[in-house]
């Protein structure tokens, strides 16, 4: 079943980068047929219940030894892990009117540069 | 327009860029492993450049579904693409698999997440450290 889906979404991946920028026909992109914008909740939403459902899985897979980690991997994967639950619990507030959309902006930025250090220090050691 | 687009600091570009790098650590070192043969190397590193131009956009602020599943739909090709390969070990093979599993399921929590009421009680778990 997991391969199906794989499969199907790499079928459409390849459709969707096939009718974009990485076509090699001269597809018209004018026009305005394109998938509605999304709010900012919206795409927050997304994208943080698509990171919360990776990293919960590689903490599974590791924690079963199905996924063996390298000391660093696994630093780099907590930082990763500590900068999501602290976006989610912000983004939670935000929903229920308690933060604003500038402190989640903020705390995504806070993610970006924990990331972007424990992804160097990944790179370095791989 | 009242479109609201989706700033440059959205957690998407980040935790992309994350699993492409757990991505690209798994087959850094298949290869130096000599595992991959040199015509699916460049296979896979054809695909793999696919997904940098989406990463662009993305990170750009440009973000659309259509790249986030194309960036998806990309790692999940290299994953399965090299997964293929004979002479893999028993523990690499499982390190690829969980690999493609996890960002198969991020998949689908993506798009389940674009519509609805967002499912806070899920966020609200958080991801265990290791």
């Amino acid at each position: 079943m997991k391969r199906h889906i794989s499969s199907g979404f790499l079928s459409l991946a390849l459709v969707l980068a096939g009718s974009g920028s990485l076509g090699c026909k001269a597809v018209s992109t004018t026009g305005p047929a394109t998938a509605p914008t999304l709010t900012f909740a919206q795409a927050t939403n997304a994208s943080l219940q698509a990171a919360h459902k990776f990293g919960t899985d590689i903490a599974a897979s590791e924690r079963s030894g199905a996924l063996v980690l390298t000391p660093v991997e696994k630093r780099a994967f907590d930082a990763f892990a500590a900068s999501l639950n602290s976006t989610d619990a912000l983004f939670i507030a935000y929903s229920s009117g308690a933060a604003t959309q500038a402190q989640v902006t903020t705390s995504l930025a806070n993610t970006t540069s924990l990331q972007t250090a424990a992804q160097t220090a990944l790179a370095g050691a791989n | 327009m009242a479109t609201t687009t989706v700033t440059p600091t959205s957690p998407t570009p980040n935790w992309l860029a994350l699993v492409q790098l757990f991505s690209n650590v798994a087959l850094t070192g298949l290869t130096a492993g000599g595992v991959l043969p040199p015509g699916t190397s460049l296979l896979v590193s054809g695909i793999e450049n696919a997904i940098l131009p989406l990463l662009s956009n993305i990170q750009s602020g440009q973000t659309k579904t259509q790249d986030t599943l194309a960036a998806f739909g990309a790692m999940v090709g290299i994953l399965q693409a090299t997964s293929k390969q004979t002479g893999l070990s028993a523990q690499q093979l499982s390190n690829i698999q969980a690999l493609e599993t996890a960002v198969s399921d991020a998949i689908v929590a993506f798009m389940t997440g674009e519509s609805g009421t967002p499912d806070l009680a899920t966020l609200a778990v958080p991801v265990p450290a290791i």
